[in-house]
């Protein structure tokens, strides 16, 4: 449709013709939301430092109604503390699994895979289909590839669905959102 | 941000930001929304940008930053709509905008993710398999997305001309 061509060319470039930019207010943007992260991370980083001299400093009293809380056994495993629920638990390479979430949780479309053995060590990044109506192609790289993925919000329980890499070798790998405020891991369990 | 980085940035927006926006205003039906959704698709490029200028195509990285955002304010639209049922569901198109031409009126009566094919290919100038990759969907649904939007057009131009 050569005529639908240039009429569009022609819409876009009177458009184009109209726009007037501000390049210096994008940069005074980008800096101001650059401060506002370092604060929030500064004010995170200070309540955490306070909550754990609280925690040093306050002998624990078991007097008080409240249970004892428990330091080992189940609560170094994600499966407890954690809530992304996969589906299903044991996949193999290839093959697209279900992420449910909290219903009030916030994300973006990337996760990362690490050995549960050594969870420090992001093996691969994936993205995500965006969750529930969206039409995108779960995608993944490994760690030390290049790679990136677009800053959407995301909301809600989903499903979102990633999909298991090809190269991933057999065992339990830990699941975390890669670009959350809060960090919320799963387990998923890669078996040919 | 070194001074030579942002004078690259300051170049790169100079060249691009222009032709964005007309781009951007097919898919929204305004010029001041569209400008709105490119300023900020730049301003999430300044941290990124030692990185995304490496890139053989940055402007390819910036265009779908844009188009993902005019998608989900259009998404974001269209429920807030929906919630107040008052408000109309599809964009209004603002005279003062200059926003009167039949094409444009006919493009903003198709739906978003028919729109974003074809701004993407016929303003754009990207492959159908470009378009695919871009918007992370399958080359068949690129060209029935496109087959469709182009029979939708004809139809509601032609049904203009007769009116």
């Amino acid at each position: 449709m050569p005529d639908l061509e240039q009429e569009l060319q022609a819409l876009a470039d009177r458009r184009a013709a109209e726009s007037s930019g501000d390049f210096d207010a994008v940069l005074a943007t980008a800096r101001s939301r650059r401060q506002c992260r370092t604060t929030a991370w500064s004010a995170a980083a200070a309540a955490v430092v306070a909550l754990g001299a609280v925690v040093t400093l306050v002998p624990w009293s078991d007097s008080g109604s409240a249970p004892a809380a428990r330091t080992e056994g189940p609560r170094t495993d994600p499966r407890w503390s954690s809530p992304i629920t996969v589906t299903p638990e044991t996949a193999r390479p290839g093959a697209v699994v279900a992420l449910r979430f909290p219903d009030d949780n916030g994300r973006g479309i990337a996760f990362q895979l690490a050995k549960e053995s050594d969870p420090s060590k992001v093996l691969y990044y994936l993205t995500s289909d965006w969750g529930p109506g969206r039409e995108h192609t779960p995608t993944w790289w490994p760690a030390d590839a290049n790679g990136g993925w677009v800053d959407v919000g995301i909301n809600g329980p989903g499903p979102d669905h990633v999909v298991v890499p090809d190269t991933a070798e057999d065992g339990v790998y830990r699941l975390c959102t890669a670009n959350a405020a809060i960090q919320v891991c799963g387990l998923l369990t890669v078996r040919r | 941000m070194g001074s030579t980085d942002g004078d690259g940035l300051r170049e790169f927006y100079s060249a691009h930001q222009p032709r964005l926006v007309g781009v951007i205003a097919l898919l929204t039906g305004s010029r001041a929304e569209a400008e709105d959704i490119v300023q900020e698709a730049f301003v999430r490029l300044v941290p990124r940008w030692s990185k995304v200028s490496g890139y053989d195509a940055p402007d390819a990285w910036v265009r779908l930053v844009a188009v993902r955002l005019a998608a989900n304010r259009h998404r974001d639209s269209n429920r807030f709509a929906r919630v107040f049922h008052r408000l109309p569901r599809e964009h209004a198109p603002d005279p003062a905008d200059g926003y009167g031409g039949d094409l444009e009126r006919a493009l903003a009566g198709l739906p978003m993710p028919a729109r974003q094919v074809v701004v993407l290919h016929y303003v754009c100038d990207l492959s159908v398999a470009q378009v695919a990759d871009t918007l992370g969907i399958a080359e068949g649904t690129v060209k029935s997305r496109l087959s469709r939007a182009r029979q939708m057009l004809s139809t509601t131009l032609r049904s203009e001309d007769h009116a």
